[in-house]
């Protein structure tokens, strides 16, 4: 057995000592580190989906939005001011430590926010049982479906494991208010589930979830993020996500949810749901808290200047009568922020409470739509050019210098252009050429050992 | 010279206000501490504005604070509050402070990775949020016993007290001395990991605040075949069955040397979801103080 494997070995090194013969010229060395340095890239791009690979992409895309956080929004793009009306831990106090939202303080919530003509109001409330205060609500929201207005209701659906366990699907929770309301398109449902990753962080947004009914119907319903940014892009957005819920549930319960090929066209923004799991990132840049120096950055919103996040406490406008002015057409949400609501996640940017993933998700899907890497024309010449530099470095400074400098100088180089691309929503991923160079390095060391164990027994 | 440097002060410290073109509510009045009547509002020279809890603030309004004891706690929008005191009056109310930029947040984050202080400005920020920051790190998990939970593919729920945050918790696999489940930078008292597959065997629960507080606790994953099962069971079939689960959870945690506390607090966080009274049972177990 160990003949054989030293026979192989001594094949194997007669081969490579015929394509790597030692280098004499700069053309020979540029040449034999090409050769390598592609085959290294050749390597990452086939294992690309190992766990050591894409965890560092993860990572590196983590990095860039702790760059971009709190920053300003990009200008030529459309975006929408914010406001949270916050459940905090004071208003939580203040109304008594209660277990659920209270209808009627709820009810008072959502008057004050119609008040203000926002274009979407999400309700991050749970709503599943009705209790002995209703009758507030159910008049408020049974006013604003009746009457015209320019504002659309975002009802969170909650969803629970199938009792029935040989269904592929989550069963949609019927809420009181199912039977209450009258159908309107001005009040929707949707999901405000994201994907958890393995650590724990909430990092991608989900299109929609696939569920049954109680009734034991199949049904999609679109994510909180892709309603909203729908609603806010008019009505041939509006159908163009109802088409596509149409044609991708299943028949019944039992089938997997169908695909589809088709994009999906919402307002200036077109989705590809057949997208890799990089495309589905939230750019997450509004965080939850603020450094002492910090402000939340302002957007120019139908001519007038108006910070992008706004955060109102519910104690405020339910207990102290603040009604604070916001411009019309704004985005509003309604939730909570306060320990005992358990609705707190980690995201790249930190904890946040579950509205605040909400609105991150609405921004970065208006701001940036789908996240995508260059096409691979661009970044195959990009890794090639790359290396041919790094050759030259490791040609000029052999070893350790020539380690850092090519590490160095491909981050210097790498980091800034992938900072300017990324507000454009394109991820010029810098994670993988790093990995490339660094497997370069241990390539070209082990061929320098190489090189030198021949050269001293010639 | 005292009165126009305090002004000063409030000016460049305090990032409180900015401006809104469309209103110009820089932020509101969140609480008044001691007597109400000894703090007057000036507005474009007018005086004795009438000044109360949530009343809005534009830039350039004057705080006048006549009482020592008397405090007023501005807030903004930012999600920020800032006190203001009796020696600082004549406030005035006004716009500092920037949003971050990508070459500041470059240079924080570089100026971070060389600062050995870095976890202590984190626990700065944090410590507004943390509501038992102050008390010790504490699970509500008996130290003299392991603790006992059934085997499968489940998420794990866990709580703890105090200490302070960010915290990090591991469940380590005592015969790999691999961890099945890590996570960091969580900011409340507790977490719902992802489902992991808990096979049968001794695992290691360790919780870690950022002030290098620990507790640790042997968990022994079990068969479910091993849970103890409650004598009087049978007379729970009469009630309904969410109540009848609430229960038998809340016997659970106290069996046994309260070495299934774990496994309680894990049906009662499932039935928690739709059932207000498991939440309290909930609370009421994680409250206990061990000794």
């Amino acid at each position: 057995m160990s003949y054989w494997l030293s026979s192989i070995r001594k094949r194997c090194v007669v081969l490579f000592d015929r394509i790597f013969p030692p280098p004499t010229t700069l053309w020979q060395h540029l040449q034999q580190n090409l050769i390598i340095g592609m085959l290294v890239v050749l390597l990452i791009t086939i294992f690309q989906n190992t766990e050591f690979v894409h965890k560092h992409r993860e990572l590196s895309l983590d990095w860039l939005m702790k760059m971009y956080s709190g920053t300003a929004t990009i200008e030529d793009r459309a975006a929408f001011p914010f406001v949270f009306y916050d459940i905090d831990e004071k208003t939580h106090e203040a109304w008594g430590e209660p277990l659920f939202v209270p209808r009627q303080k709820l009810a008072s919530l959502i008057t004050v926010a119609l008040q203000q003509q926002p274009s979407v109001l999400v309700i991050d409330v749970e709503l599943l049982h009705a209790s002995s205060e209703d009758t507030e609500l159910q008049k408020v929201l049974n006013t604003h479906a009746t009457l015209e207005g320019p504002t659309t209701l975002i009802f969170v659906r909650g969803f629970k494991k199938a009792s029935d366990t040989d269904k592929p699907y989550l069963t949609a929770r019927d809420s009181f208010l199912d039977k209450i309301l009258p159908q309107t398109s001005r009040q929707v449902w949707a999901s405000p589930l994201f994907e958890l990753d393995p650590d724990g962080q909430i990092r991608r947004w989900k299109f929609w979830q696939s569920a049954c009914s109680s009734a034991g119907k199949p049904t999609t319903v679109p994510s909180v993020q892709l309603a909203a940014l729908a609603i806010l892009s008019g009505p041939a957005a509006r159908q163009a996500l109802d088409n596509m819920v149409a044609e991708i549930t299943p028949s019944n319960c039992h089938l997997a949810p169908r695909t589809s090929n088709h994009p999906l066209p919402l307002g200036s923004q077109i989705f590809s749901i057949a997208t890799d799991v990089f495309g589905q990132r939230v750019f997450f840049s509004l965080p939850w808290q603020l450094a002492k120096d910090e402000t939340r950055p302002e957007i120019r919103f139908n001519g007038q200047n108006i910070r992008l996040l706004n955060i109102v406490p519910a104690r405020a406008v339910t207990e102290g009568g603040m009604r604070p002015e916001f411009p019309l057409g704004h985005v509003a949400v309604i939730g909570a922020s306060h320990q005992d609501a358990r609705d707190t996640h980690a995201t790249p940017l930190g904890s946040m409470p579950g509205s605040l993933i909400l609105i991150n998700a609405i921004h970065s899907l208006v701001q940036h739509g789908q996240i995508h890497s260059p096409p691979l024309w661009v970044q195959l010449p990009t890794a090639a050019l790359l290396l041919i530099a790094v050759s030259f470095v490791f040609i000029k400074f052999p070893s350790l210098k020539g380690a850092i400098i090519s590490l160095l100088g491909t981050l210097i180089v790498l980091a800034p252009a992938s900072l300017y691309l990324f507000r454009y929503g394109i991820w010029l991923d810098f994670a993988l050429p790093l990995i490339a160079i660094k497997l370069f390095q241990i390539a070209m060391q082990y061929h320098r050992q190489h090189m030198d164990r021949k050269g001293l027994q010639t | 010279m005292k009165s126009s440097m305090q002004k000063c002060i409030g000016l460049l410290v305090v990032a409180l206000m900015m401006e809104q073109a469309f209103a110009q509510d820089a932020g509101w009045v969140d609480s008044i501490d001691g007597e109400m009547t000894s703090v007057t509002l000036v507005r474009h020279g007018q005086i004795n504005l009438p000044i109360h809890p949530y009343a809005t603030l534009r830039a350039g309004d004057q705080l006048l604070i006549r009482h020592d004891k008397t405090a007023v706690v501005l807030a903004t929008a930012d999600g920020k509050s800032h006190r203001v005191v009796a020696n600082q009056s004549p406030y005035t109310v006004t716009i500092s402070g920037s949003a971050p930029s990508i070459p500041g947040n470059v240079f924080k984050w570089v100026s971070r990775l060389f600062s050995s202080d870095d976890k202590q400005s984190d626990t700065r920020t944090l410590s507004a949020r943390s509501v038992s920051f102050s008390k010790e790190l504490g699970v509500p998990y008996p130290a003299q016993h392991s603790q006992r939970i059934s085997s499968g593919q489940r998420s794990v729920y866990i709580s703890w007290t105090g200490g302070l945050p960010p915290y990090q918790v591991r469940i380590i696999d005592e015969s790999t001395g691999k961890p099945v489940f890590e996570s960091r930078e969580i900011r409340f008292g507790w977490i719902g990991t992802p489902p992991i597959d808990l096979n049968e065997g001794s695992y290691r629960l360790i919780i870690e605040d950022s002030a290098g507080a620990r507790n640790q606790r042997i968990v022994e994953v079990l068969p479910p075949s091993l849970l103890p099962i409650m004598s009087e069971g049978d007379s729970l079939r009469v009630l309904p069955e969410s109540t009848a689960r609430i229960i038998e959870a809340s016997w659970l945690a106290s069996v046994e040397n309260r070495q299934w506390v774990l496994e309680a607090q894990q049906r009662l966080h499932k039935l928690s979801a739709t059932e207000t009274t498991a939440q309290t049972v909930l609370k009421q177990i994680e409250q206990i103080k061990i000794e």
